[in-house]
């Protein structure tokens, strides 16, 4: 088996039966008492509260400091093998741990508690700044081509990461920041700075969707400000494709846990080992997950009885797949963020992997401080339950919004279908 | 990897914590208790070890041009001591992740390499000389 990750080596074990039949008994209790507690009138629709208490958070500078810095040590990656150098480690250098866990995964994972901090630690905004470039805006360009642009490009680094042979490779992930970072200046300086990025650049829109899970938002003078759970998602705007992305966001996760599962193995055979048909894998998922949906929202339209598009519909409870999305990554990845995180100590005193000891760290070796699997299995259940929960809330909440004295059975299909995207994700951990 | 002969021998022994028992390809070696071992399903060796009993696999993989034949897995329990004998007719450089312990194996001498698997996981283990991919340990507990 190869597991195509750009980093690490370490799996977590599968879950074992007993805490399966848990997570599964679990999500059905969740979704019952859901069904049976929940308010009848919207509560989450009119989108978050600014008014409390708020703190100016003076981390601006530093976060732009820090991702500049990041990125240069990335694309840095290029330039030892164009001077002949030979890298000594086996060791990942910084740039497979900048992107893979750092960008990858903790910027996203902890933007759903603190808030998207990736705002200000983009270092090609800040690039863009310093350089001038992108001040003239194109004020609707994300209304008109919305997330089409990014759902392509997250597939493309998700298809680096999870599906290229080297994705871990300095070099080559250092030619690919800097193809990534020419490509968003040109972007820049044609759609404008902040277009520009909410178009191009996944991350952004990535972060920005996951952060509106965040209880902690910024008010109109910059400050930090207590909004509640997951208030600011009901009101997250409608771009154009937004439920393909929040879709490909769980199928990505998705096809990773299937692809290093047994039961994967034993159906597909040796088609798993292929670049070709690991490629093929990837767009099955996402397409099996899109249909999914689709249907769930086509069903869900129906027997509202109030004339909606399926279409329609799928945007309005796309917000709807973002904790579940979350809640596949976090499962997913909690240990290899925890463990392989780490590499990150001693990366920085040897950026480049040519034998440098810049902070006296680089023989830093992983703590694997969890030596029993079944705190690691019951988290994994934990993220994926509350995720579910999430999802269940607000697709209630909008149900209740747009459906009316239709909302009691038009929910059922929303609710069909998560129960579905969680037992798979309960699945996939299991294989 | 192509043209490039590599046939690698890799006798696996997984042993209990309380025997000394060993396996070597000069050595013969004697199972205390009957072996334990089973096969799970297709390309999977399933040891099972604890302090009273010793169980002894030795496992052939053979690399050739870059395909690996043999387990894809191997599984033991959390605590045992691996014991993982490599001959090779080529030189490189064996990767333990997660444990990340690097092992020279120098071609046509065997050469042991023993941790003990105190971290539950699956840990991929590869020749980084070509990125040759032998086969997972998987650490049950």
């Amino acid at each position: 088996m190869i597991l195509a990750h750009g980093i690490g080596g370490r799996s977590d074990l599968p879950l074992p039966v007993s805490i399966l039949v848990v997570g599964a008994a679990a999500v059905l209790v969740v979704s019952f008492v859901a069904l049976g507690m929940l308010w009848t009138r919207p509560r989450f629709q009119d989108g978050p509260r600014y008014d409390g208490a708020s703190v100016r958070v003076p981390t601006r500078t530093v976060l732009a400091a820090v991702g500049l810095v990041g990125l240069l040590l990335v694309i840095g990656q290029v330039v030892p093998p164009l001077l002949g150098m030979e890298r000594s480690r086996i060791r990942p250098t910084v740039a497979p741990v900048a992107v893979w866990v750092a960008l990858w995964l903790v910027v996203p994972i902890t933007s759903a508690v603190i808030g998207n901090w990736y705002a200000d630690l983009n270092p090609w905004r800040t690039l863009a700044r310093g350089l001038g470039i992108g001040n003239q805006e194109r004020i609707g360009l994300p209304h008109t081509v919305g997330l089409w642009p990014a759902t392509v490009v997250f597939l493309a680094f998700a298809w680096f990461e999870l599906v290229s042979p080297h994705p871990g490779d300095p070099t080559t992930l250092g030619f690919v920041v800097l193809g990534y970072t020419v490509f968003l200046l040109g972007a820049m300086s044609w759609a404008g700075r902040e277009s520009g990025l909410a178009v191009f650049d996944f991350f952004t829109p990535y972060n920005r969707l996951i952060s509106a899970i965040s209880p902690l938002g910024r008010n109109r003078h910059g400050e930090v400000v207590w909004r509640g759970w997951l208030r600011a998602l009901a009101v997250i705007p409608e771009w154009p494709g937004l439920w393909v992305f929040a879709v490909v966001m769980i199928a990505t996760v998705s096809y990773d846990g299937a692809v290093g599962s047994e039961w994967l193995r034993a159906l597909g055979g040796g088609l798993v080992d292929t670049t070709g048909g690991r490629t093929v894998l990837l767009l099955v998922s996402v397409a099996v997950v899109a249909l999914g949906y689709y249907l769930a929202c086509a069903i869900a339209a129906r027997l509202s009885g109030g004339g909606w598009r399926p279409l329609e519909v799928a945007q309005r409870f796309a917000h709807t797949l973002i904790p579940i999305g979350l809640a596949y990554a976090l499962s997913h990845y909690f240990t290899l963020v925890l463990f392989e995180g780490q590499q990150m100590v001693a990366a920085l005193s040897d950026p480049f992997g040519l034998g440098w000891d810049l902070f006296g760290t680089s023989d830093y070796r992983v703590d694997f401080f969890i030596r029993t699997s079944t705190p690691v299995w019951l988290s994994q259940v934990a993220f994926i339950v509350g995720g579910h929960l999430a999802g269940v809330v607000l697709a209630h909440d909008r149900s209740l919004q747009d459906f009316g004295g239709g909302a009691g059975r038009s929910q059922y299909a929303m609710l069909v279908l998560m129960i579905a995207l969680t037992s798979l994700a309960l699945l996939i951990l299991s294989g | 990897m192509t043209g490039r002969a590599v046939a690698a021998f890799l006798m696996l022994a997984v042993m209990g914590c309380g025997s000394g028992a060993q396996v070597d390809t000069a050595t013969t070696s004697t199972a205390v208790s009957p072996s334990t071992t089973e096969t799970v399903g297709p390309n999977r060796t399933t040891t099972a070890s604890s302090t009273t009993t010793t169980t002894i696999e030795a496992t052939l993989v053979q690399v050739r041009g870059g395909e690996v034949e043999g387990p894809d897995v191997i599984e033991v329990d959390l605590g045992a001591t691996v014991d993982v004998s490599v001959l090779s007719d080529t030189d490189g450089e064996i990767h333990v992740h997660g444990y990340d312990l690097t092992f020279e194996m120098s071609g046509g001498t065997p050469f042991h390499v023993t941790f003990v698997a105190d971290v539950p996981g699956v840990f991929e283990v590869e020749v980084h000389t070509g990125h040759i991919h032998l086969f997972d340990i998987r650490v049950v507990g």
